[in-house]
């Protein structure tokens, strides 16, 4: 766990959707529609998820394709996009399952790649993207009030397992 | 003298290391891997305490983490035991409970008093006379506590982690090893906890010496210690359990929190005294404590021994003690060792003289055990005192029987039943998802204890996979391992039940005799099993003389609860790292910088003021002051945020809000009050009106997430079509309020603010500083202003462009407290300041927020029914200028005497130099210019007079007072 890193994730952007024609409108996108708690990835970051039958979640690059795509596309009076201001994090190098067992009551060995997963960390209710591709990496967001609670603790807490 | 052995095959400690403790001022040398009293008594010093009521010189009993007499202080800790903490380099030790240490100690003379201190006689006597109880309650007190607190201990916590795994297995024994192993195999993940140093359990110290097992135990430490699918903790206490197989565990850098599918308990055993006169000496010591002496620590527990046996286990020990050049003067076997198979012959063999059907009687010494009298049995189990023989001895080592470990077991609700077979409790049955092995489980052949562990651990491997697997577990052992009565009557007493609290067999017989003859109130009465150890090595023997003495069996008897924590748990272990979530609006940064003095406000840390000026109450009147004739800026991004959308989104906030919300006209606000059910003022906040189909609602800080969880639970319960969004945190929102409002922001926003396109109460979207924002023209604190909400990216951009660009009017950040005084002198109410958990709208002085004309609102009949029944009323007062009390919000109004109402709000006005407040006035008949009496802190009537509200500017004219020429003048 010597190597673990955490950054703030400065460069994405993220959409909450909501409407009886958001479905629709995430179906069309190019990434099409994802699985309830399951994501379509994109990019790097960048993905999809459903957290309901009429509410879904994107993380796109700043300025990104796929924001811009739904946005042509939502222009319903049944589709809300509402931008979301998440403190967005990036959580990598070996052992952050391990580090996470600190703060989280998750078991994210037992996470599947690609899973989205709404867990409670170090107190604060958060969202992570578990990778598709580099399973040393999580992206995990939260609300934005507890961004500098939440960055602090974690940093706290990694250098804490570090000097284990 | 060194008792120091020869290198063990199997010892714990590395004689490479050198480490020195002091005990009591002494140097002690030991090596790493020793504990505190293994060290010292491989010095020779076997003193390790004083007990607890007597005061009695003790030496190690149990080396298993159960030696409640053997506890050591440091400067920096309390409670350390002795017989199993590691002595580590430096250490300076005080032995606890005593006054000028454990030889000198000012209390060792109490045992003579002990007639006096019969069992419950501090419930007998320290009652009378009255005036004496303080002082006994005092002394009983101080009394009680074993070691002292230090009061500067700084605040020190071991976070805890969570863990999980298919299988639990506690205990690595060869029961557990073996478990694990299997388990393993099987493909599971498994955690392995023990609660010694190292892993192996009684293989390393009962069998430690026997070459059937040593590759046994080769093979399966290195497989444990080598296994991926094995995390092995050592050195870890199962503390309890809990729902769905939850399981801390307390390790010595903190508490995992074990979520197992399946749990395999291999807890073993703990071994149980003989009682009889003075087996409390130093010198007297379980058989397997001194079998743990040998083998790990390679210390020899006397010169001289003799021993008590009731099992093959004893002489085993005696086979390891006389390997270790312990001398055997007599061994006395309760009943017959032609029945102990080979090992016995072995040691009869060796020339050990036994006495079958002997018990040990009472032995003798002042500070050391120095002989010991062996007594024949008669038939009823008791010793015949007239047949007597006396041996020297300097060590008496007891090998009478076991108590198995069942605390966890029993807390999963076992059907835990006493075996009288082997003599031990056993679990009949186990609930799903746990397992018992070993021991503990009543197979005591070491190769049967490996195959039953090895079963257990086949079987919850399986059932982690939701399968079964047929395995056939040994069959429990036919030789009873546990004496039925190990317990011996002696005319001078001095036979101690419980070491920790030295209770003597009379004690609990006179307890018993005095109607506590059921085992939770002998407990209690007794204290039996309530001190340090809890009754690890006392409880099974209270059970067996409560047995007797009542004349029911050992099940009807039954046990005491075994509670967790299963061993003493530190506080900071128990605590773990604080989590205590905090949240910052995005304008946090600017705050600092501007001298904020944060307050909280539930998770929110809020400005309560700037600290500008020398005192806290000129910076919030500075606050004011520019405010009222200037501009301030307030964050107020606290307030809850909800969007509520779709063809029904009317109907909603119709339902939701006293006031209607479906005529309102788009681009306006209107004030949002809620009830609930009964009536009862739980919310407030502003409507935005965005479309025919969208609002966006503000509540108060504190009531965002409960405010969202109505409207989402409301939603669904009335099937309405619409959504809603909490977009609290998501959006930021600021307060600019003051005269220069409208000036000053008109030069920053693509937004027309002009009165006649943007009047009071309205809400336009736009642009300010280019970043996309709604204005809502509220006046909250009584001046021109707007509330500005934006994405809570853009916030601390347009909050500092504002305060700089506004810095030629002297534009300031004003407070939480300074928003109180101004929305005070505005007459407006705080939800939860002003009203409390009964407060209605007729109440506080709001019908005008009401509209029952409404189909149906929240709260709307209760309403009804509450309007004619009104009994208080909210009022203004104010107290006269040059007044100089300090009222304080709860102080009452009396009337003749009588109570009349409290206040909710009061402060002193600098606006209008003098006191003022709101008040609930119980007199329904009290009008603008009553005199009302208010009690203040030292008990003086202060008279205040009713005035109408508001108090600042009645007729509005502020809101636009830049236009119309009013400019910085009050009202």
């Amino acid at each position: 766990m010597k190597n673990l890193k955490l950054e703030k994730a400065q460069n994405l952007e993220m959409w909450h959707i909501r409407g009886r024609a958001a479905p629709a409108a995430i179906s069309s996108l190019s990434c099409g529609a994802p699985e309830m708690f399951k994501i379509n990835s994109f990019g790097d970051f960048g993905f999809t998820t459903a957290t309901g039958v009429t509410e879904f979640y994107l993380v796109d690059e700043k300025g990104g394709s796929v924001a811009g795509e739904l946005k042509a596309k939502a222009d319903d009076a049944d589709t809300f996009m509402f931008p979301r201001q998440d403190a967005l994090f990036v959580l990598s190098g070996e052992g952050w399952k391990e580090m996470m067992l600190r703060v989280s009551a998750y078991n994210f060995k037992a996470a599947n790649d690609g899973d989205y997963i709404t867990v409670n960390m170090a107190g604060v209710s958060t969202w992570f993207r578990v990778s598709d591709t580099d399973p040393n990496k999580v992206l995990f967001g939260c609300d934005p009030s507890f961004g500098h609670y939440l960055y602090e603790t974690l940093c706290e807490v990694i250098e804490e397992v570090k000097a284990l | 003298m060194s008792y120091r052995l020869q290198e063990q095959p199997l010892e714990w400690i590395d004689r490479s290391k050198t480490i020195n403790i002091e005990v009591e001022g002494k140097p002690t040398r030991g090596f790493a891997g020793d504990t505190i009293t293994s060290a010292m008594f491989a010095n020779g010093d076997i003193h390790v305490g004083r007990s607890f009521k007597y005061h009695r010189i003790r030496g190690p009993v149990t080396f298993a983490n159960h030696d409640g007499n053997a506890l050591f202080q440091t400067s920096e800790a309390t409670d350390i035991r002795g017989d199993v903490a590691p002595a580590e380099d430096g250490m300076k030790l005080h032995a606890v409970n005593t006054i000028g240490g454990v030889q000198n100690d000012k209390f060792r003379f109490l045992g003579l008093l002990s007639r006096f201190l019969v069992v419950g006689f501090y419930y007998k006597g320290l009652f009378k006379p009255r005036f004496m109880r303080s002082f006994y309650e005092r002394v009983i007190r101080e009394s009680a506590g074993l070691g002292k607190v230090d009061l500067n201990w700084r605040n020190k916590r071991k976070s805890k982690r969570y863990g999980f795994c298919d299988v639990l297995v506690i205990g690595a024994g060869p029961a557990g090893m073996s478990a694990a192993k299997a388990a393993a195999e099987a493909g599971a993940q498994v955690m392995l906890v023990d609660e010694n140093a190292h892993i192996g359990g009684t293989l390393d110290y009962q069998y430690a010496n026997d070459d059937s097992v040593s590759a046994a135990r080769k093979e399966l430490k290195e497989y444990v210690l080598n296994s991926d699918n094995i995390e092995v903790q050592t050195s870890a206490v199962a503390l309890g359990w809990y729902s769905d197989n939850w399981v801390p565990v307390n390790t010595p850098t903190g508490i995992i929190k074990v979520r197992a599918k399946q749990v395999v308990m291999a807890t073993g055993l703990f071994e149980q005294p003989s009682i009889f006169h003075y087996n409390d000496l130093p010198g007297v010591m379980m058989a397997s404590a001194a079998q743990r002496m040998i083998a790990r620590y390679a210390v020899k527990p006397a010169e001289v021994a003799a021993m008590v046996v009731a099992n093959e286990d004893g002489y085993r020990a005696a086979l390891d003690l006389l390997k270790a050049g312990v001398k055997i003067n007599a061994i006395a076997d309760l009943e017959d060792h032609e029945t102990r198979g080979d090992l016995a012959k072995q040691v009869k063999a060796q020339g050990v003289q036994i006495y079958d059907r002997h018990a040990i009687y009472e032995v003798e010494g002042k500070k050391r055990v120095t002989s010991a009298t062996l007594c024949p049995l008669d038939a009823n189990g008791e010793c015949d005192a007239t047949r007597r023989t006396t041996v020297p001895c300097d060590g008496v080592f007891m090998s009478v029987g076991w108590a198995p470990v069942t605390h966890l077991l029993f807390q999963c609700k076992s059907d835990i039943k006493y075996n009288a077979e082997i003599g031990q409790f056993r679990a009949e049955s186990m609930p799903e998802g746990m397992f018992a092995a070993g021991r503990v489980n009543g197979v005591f052949d070491i190769n049967d204890q490996m195959a039953d562990g090895a079963g257990a651990g086949q079987q919850a491997a399986a059932a982690a996979k939701g399968e079964t697997v047929d395995v056939q577990r040994p069959a429990l052992t036919t030789i009873r391992q546990s004496h039925e009565y190990p317990i011996f009557r002696h005319p001078k007493h001095k036979n101690f039940i419980d070491f920790d609290e030295d209770i003597q067999l009379k004690d609990y017989i006179n307890a018993a005799k005095e109607g506590f003859d059921n085992i939770e109130l002998i407990k209690r009465f007794s204290t039996n099993g309530m001190g340090p150890s809890q009754g690890k090595h006392s409880n099974m023997n209270g059970i067996r003389i409560l047995s007797k003495f009542t004349g029911k069996s050992i099940d009807e008897t039954g046990t005491t609860t075994a509670r967790p924590m299963f061993h003493p748990t530190p506080i900071q272990h128990l605590g773990g790292r604080r989590f205590r979530a905090e949240r910052v609006s995005p304008m946090q940064q600017s705050h600092v910088e501007h001298k904020a003095v944060f307050m909280e406000a539930g998770a929110w840390l809020r400005p309560e003021y700037y600290d500008t000026e020398p005192t806290r109450l000129e910076s919030i009147h500075a606050e004011a002051k520019a405010v009222r004739t200037g501009l301030g800026i307030i964050d107020v991004s606290t307030l809850g945020k909800i969007e509520i959308f779709g063809p029904d989104a009317a109907e909603m906030m119709d339902r939701i809000c006293t006031m209607r919300m479906s005529n309102m006209v788009i681009g306006k606000t209107r004030y949002a009050l809620v009830v609930d059910e009964a009536g009862v003022i739980t919310d407030d906040g502003v409507v935005v009106r965005y479309a025919d189909d969208h609002f966006y609602y503000t509540t108060t800080s504190g009531s965002a997430d409960p405010a969202f969880r109505t409207v989402q639970k409301q939603i669904l319960e009335w099937g309405l079509k619409c959504e809603a969004v909490n977009r609290t945190a998501q959006l930021a929102a600021m307060n600019l309020a003051g005269p220069e409002a409208r000036n000053k922001l008109a030069q920053f926003t693509d937004i027309d603010l002009s009165e006649e396109a943007f009047p009071y109460l309205g809400a336009r979207t736009g642009h300010v500083f280019g970043k996309p924002v709604t204005l809502a023209r509220v006046g909250f604190v009584g001046e021109l202003g707007y509330e500005i909400h934006c994405l809570a990216g853009d916030a601390a951009e347009i909050w500092n462009n504002l305060l700089k660009e506004c810095a030629d009017v002297n534009i300031r950040p004003f407070g939480v407290e300074c928003q109180r005084l101004l929305r005070l002198e505005k007459g407006h109410v705080i939800v939860t300041q002003d009203t409390d958990g009964l407060t209605n709208p007729w109440e506080a002085g709001m019908p005008w927020a009401v509209h029952m004309k409404k189909d149906f609102f929240i709260g709307q009949r209760s309403l009804e029914i509450l309007k004619p029944l009104q009994s208080r009323t909210l009022h203004g007062f104010m107290f006269p200028e040059g007044f100089k009390g300090e009222p304080k919000e709860c102080h009452l109004l009396i009337k003749d005497g009588e109570l009349n109402g409290r206040i909710t709000s009061v402060s002193f006005s600098p606006t209008f130099n003098r006191w003022l407040g709101l008040a609930y006035v119980d007199d329904m008949e009290a009008k603008i210019g009553d005199g009302v009496q208010i009690r203040l802190d030292d008990g003086t009537l202060v008279e205040a007079e009713l005035v109408s509200l508001p108090f600042y500017d009645p007729e509005g004219k502020r809101q636009t007072c830049d236009v119309d020429g009013t400019d910085g003048k009050v009202a």
